[in-house]
């Protein structure tokens, strides 16, 4: 059974900005501490990591793209990996967009 | 796109940096760093364990302080504030002047508050800024000069965000004890120098208490994500390393408040005092971008743009090249927060000399100013 991650409940229920020198849970930081091993750990067991966005104040664009975008960016993972072993979950329509911004910043981040 | 080779680029950050320069030096002589004051007068100095007669040299603030009806002056006074107050230049008083007030206490140069009839939020947050920076650097915080004379409206605003705690004292009881209603509350400022993402929550709880109800999710989302960038882009942008400031500044540092009107309608502050959008665009790793971007738009080179065409090419392109227009842009987020309340409703963006406005529904707009703001102000009116 896929591995269920709540940003709000498990990390911050208000995210912060890009880097970690610039504060407390920021996206650097999320994806550095959090995701990269949860996807790694995915991989490996041949699953897939859900992360849900609800709960949250919000999200900053630099946190989401950092956090997501960055995963690829940095050469941690490539795009198949991640859309075979990664999920983002969005129930609550409010926060759909942020489910869209990141998956568009995993796709578009080289 | 063209790539720019290292050689053009260095001459073009040079010119860039040559013309910020001459903008500098023109404008120190348009307003000599020396003020002349009249008289000295003599005032009431009030501090937390005394009050005393003293005199001193009077800076008179703009009657209207408040960037929207009154903008030039009240930058100018801001300007003639930082020259006079923050140049750490010792004033001793003139002979004539000694002799008059020999039995009095001098104080150099001090604000005249009591001039001011009417504040508005964003303007009275810059203020207590400059306060905040001269009680943190240990600049000469004075205590409140003629307290009795403030306007209740000014003094009732200054209370609201906790200006008297930047004064080391509190308001004269003679003005607590009946405060006048007030068309504007405002909340009580909130500072920091990193991404302190919480701090955001905590404006959202107090627009809601000033309000007496809930604030729509969208929008307090739209608040908490613009915020978030304007956090953020104060760490990454406004006080790089190495960067000679004028003036002294704390690093990181950041004001931010918000407001109800009486009509419930919100407003939300975010000031630093750092090296602004104009100066800190060409350090941005997205300059080819901006270069081509201004070539395109204005047909002019960069280093020939004013300030608000600067801040407008920053909303446009973004300052990380990880920025896409609207894209992971944050300053192109804070417009997301307008899109989210009612028609008319703005963000304006003061950035050194430059003016740059977004209204819901309207064309961007950008202006020159004549004086800086000295940092960068973003306020966000939102109707609902």
């Amino acid at each position: 059974m896929s591995r269920i991650y709540k940003i709000a409940e498990e990390f911050s229920s208000t995210p912060g900005g890009r880097f970690q020198r610039n504060g407390p849970w920021s996206g650097e930081q999320f994806r550095e501490e959090v995701l990269s091993e949860l996807v790694n750990e995915a991989i490996k067991t041949r699953d897939k990591i859900v992360i849900v966005l609800d709960g949250t104040s919000g999200y900053g664009s630099s946190f989401l793209e950092e956090a997501f975008g960055g995963l690829v960016r940095k050469g941690n993972f490539d795009k198949n990996q991640l859309n075979e072993h990664l999920e983002i979950q969005a129930n609550d329509p409010l926060y759909e967009i942020y489910r869209k911004s990141a998956n568009r910043y995993i796709r578009d981040a080289h | 796109m063209k790539k720019l080779s290292e050689r053009h680029r260095r001459i073009l950050i040079y010119r860039h940096h040559q013309a910020m320069k001459n903008r500098g030096k023109r404008n120190l002589f348009r307003s000599p760093t020396t003020v002349l004051f009249g008289d000295a007068v003599s005032v009431t100095l009030t501090t937390k364990s005394n009050r005393e007669d003293a005199f001193g040299y009077r800076l008179t603030p703009p009657e209207v302080f408040c960037f929207e009806k009154n903008l030039s002056e009240t930058i100018k006074f801001l300007d003639n504030f930082r020259k006079v107050i923050l140049s750490r230049q010792r004033l001793r008083p003139r002979k004539r002047d000694r002799n008059k007030h020999h039995d009095k206490r001098w104080i150099g140069s001090f604000t005249d508050i009591a001039a001011i009839n009417e504040i508005t939020p964003s303007a009275a947050l810059v203020l207590a800024a400059e306060y905040d920076r001269i009680k943190r650097k240990n600049l000469g915080v004075k205590g409140i000069i003629d307290g009795d004379k403030w306007s209740s409206s000014v003094s009732g605003m200054l209370v609201d965000i906790g200006f008297f705690e930047y004064l080391n004292t509190e308001l004269p009881d003679t003005h607590m004890s009946d405060p006048p209603p007030l068309n504007t509350k405002m909340l009580q400022i909130i500072t920091g120098n990193q991404s302190i993402t919480e701090k955001i929550d905590k404006l959202n709880r107090g627009l809601e208490q000033l309000r007496n109800s809930v604030i729509k999710q969208p929008l307090r989302h739209a608040v908490f994500n613009g915020l978030t960038e304007a956090m953020d882009n104060c760490a990454n942008h406004a006080y790089p390393r190495g960067h000679q400031f004028v003036y002294p500044v704390i690093p990181g540092c950041w004001w931010m408040s918000g407001s109800v009107t009486n009509s419930q309608d919100l407003e939300v502050i975010f000031f630093d005092q750092g090296a602004t959008i104009p100066v800190t665009l060409p350090n941005s790793t997205n300059f080819e971008k901006i270069v081509q971007w201004f070539q395109h738009k204005f047909s002019i080179p960069l280093h020939k743009a004013h300030d608000g065409q600067r801040i407008q090419a920053a909303m446009a392109i973004g300052r990380s090249s990880d920025d896409t227009s609207g894209r992971g842009n944050g300053l192109a987020t804070m417009k997301n927060l307008v899109d989210q309340a009612a028609e008319q409703s703005s963000l304006q963006i003061l950035s050194r000399r430059g003016k740059y406005v977004y209204t819901k529904g309207r064309n961007e707009r950008v202006e020159s100013l004549d004086f800086s703001i000295g940092g960068t102000l973003i306020r966000w009116r939102l109707y609902l």
